[in-house]
């Protein structure tokens, strides 16, 4: 880690640490949700945050979880769960995330963690990266969940995917013609991806019914081959639908679309 | 009101004994992280502020509870019921409802839930969502392979007997008693004792019934001497973990 510092979390540095996880993750929430995760949790100490710092700037971010892991009714093992993970979009690419990775894990094992955890995305980068370094992955049970107003949640889970897909809000942000609407709810997706909104008169509109939210709400946890097919499905089986006045924008938006879709 | 009907009220602090007894009470049936005092309080914080909490109980005792968090982000309110614990079945369905009750009043736009038994017909009406995904590591054989072993059924049926295990490149020799779990760190290899070869994510493959012990044996990931094999496969298959593992909402960070 040539030129940075590395270090623990500082009384103080909150507002920073937090402002550079919003940086990082588009909007990853508020102090009071840093401080609840973070100095609220058990057993914490300053050297749960792992801090990598440039001149003064801090350019990753690392949160680490110590408990334990109760293996039966008699018996348990310190496990460490990774938090938070980022790095500061200028240093992406640059294998900064690796050495935090693999720091923090050294640190946790040297404070007697004896198992690891993480959570990622299927199929994601971190979750690749953890299968080639000896992690396996656990079955958990299914999540319920209940969609009272599938219009907000489809808003929702596209900025999600937006600001963590750098590809698809360049492509997003390119194509100012196209909206997806569900129900009484039209989005550009131009301006959800951060670009400026520009009446050309040109639209295509992909119409979403609201009962193809089931077969959306998986998206984020498909891989690239479901995410097609799934959207597929939903043309073939009438649950969405595309309204456009512009063939030619359509046609480009079509295969700008999949190139994306096949990148993600 | 007979005393024996089920009564959902509001958490108060004087619950939380009772709530800790529940936990003990009902111990997970698969790996699950710690439910003591600090951890039980945590959790029980951060949904009174950030929701609510709500016990069950029956026959002036608390039988369960269901903790609340509402959270916004990215413009989308969500209702996540963070924790929910019942001594049995018939409790749940109530504590659901209230929970359920409770953020669709406060207008909500999705309700998320990771209930701890198979109750798939409460659920029936629900989205089954495929989350995120968990994976582990063994960061230290020594107290993985302690805790993992240290359980009446290992020490009644191994107890006198002594394994050396060489995982990865560390070597551990466990000594089973009837009374307990011996662990001591070794430099080489024990001559004439029972030695067990195989690497951190075979044993982890294997504990956790990802990977026969069988299977490893044929396929030498694992690897000790003929005579001992028979012992080898029993241990591993009387020390795997039950699966799926059991991960509340509360635990996701």
């Amino acid at each position: 880690m040539k030129n940075f510092t590395l270090r623990s979390y500082k009384s103080g540095e909150e507002a920073n640490i937090v402002n550079f996880l919003n940086l990082c993750y588009g909007f990853w929430g508020k102090p009071d949700k840093w401080q609840r995760l973070y100095p609220e949790y058990p057993n914490f100490n300053d050297n749960d945050i792992v801090i990598i710092e440039d001149k003064g700037e801090i350019i990753g971010h690392r949160g680490l979880h110590f408990r334990n892991l109760a293996l039966s009714r008699e018996s348990s093992v310190v496990t460490v769960s990774s938090g938070d993970t980022a790095i500061h979009p200028r240093h992406r690419g640059s294998g900064l995330d690796r050495e935090l990775h693999d720091t923090a894990l050294q640190m946790a094992k040297a404070r007697g963690a004896g198992m690891a955890f993480a959570w990622h995305l299927k199929g994601s980068a971190s979750y690749k990266r953890n299968i080639r370094s000896g992690f396996i992955e656990i079955r958990q049970p299914p999540v319920y969940a209940q969609i009272i107003k599938p219009e907000k949640v489809m808003k929702a889970g596209l900025l999600h995917l937006i600001h963590r897909k750098g590809k698809l809000r360049e492509a997003l942000a390119e194509s100012k013609e196209l909206y997806l609407t569900m129900g009484n709810i039209r989005l550009s997706l131009a301006e959800l991806a951060g670009a400026e909104r520009e009446d050309s008169g040109k639209i295509v509109e992909v119409i979403i019914n609201k009962d193809a939210l089931p077969l959306l709400v998986n998206f984020r946890s498909w891989g690239r081959w479901q995410r097609i097919g799934s959207l597929i499905r939903l043309l073939i089986t009438g649950k969405a639908r595309v309204r456009t006045n512009a063939p030619g924008a359509l046609a480009k938006l079509g295969i700008r679309g999949l190139k994306v879709l096949a990148s993600l | 009101m007979p005393r024996s009907e089920l009564v959902i009220r509001e958490y108060n602090k004087a619950d939380l004994p009772a709530i800790l007894k529940l936990y003990e009470r009902c111990p997970a049936e698969t790996p699950r992280f710690a439910r003591d005092k600090d951890f039980v309080s945590y959790f029980i914080n951060k949904a009174s502020a950030e929701g609510n909490v709500f016990v069950a109980v029956k026959n002036g005792k608390v039988v369960g509870v269901a903790m609340v968090s509402i959270t916004v982000e990215e413009e989308l309110t969500q209702g996540s019921i963070i924790e929910l614990q019942a001594q049995d079945t018939q409790t749940l369905p109530g504590l659901v409802k209230t929970a359920v009750d409770y953020c669709t009043q406060r207008d909500v736009d999705m309700i998320l839930i990771a209930p701890p038994f198979d109750t798939r017909k409460v659920f029936k009406n629900w989205l089954m969502l495929q989350t995120g995904v968990m994976t582990v590591r063994l960061e230290a054989p020594l107290p993985f392979l302690k805790a993992l072993l240290d359980t009446p059924r290992i020490r009644n049926s191994f107890a006198g007997r002594s394994i050396v295990f060489q995982v990865d490149k560390e070597i551990i020799e466990v000594k089973i008693t009837s009374k307990g779990i011996e662990t001591i760190q070794r430099d080489t290899l024990v001559k004439g004792a029972i030695n067990v070869a195989l690497p951190s994510r075979v044993l982890l493959q294997i504990v956790c019934g990802k990977l026969s012990p069988l299977k490893a044996l044929l396929t030498l990931k694992l690897r000790t001497r003929l005579t001992a094999i028979s012992l080898v496969l029993k241990l591993f298959e009387t020390a795997r973990l039950p699966q799926p593992w059991f991960i509340p909402l509360a635990d996701g960070l």
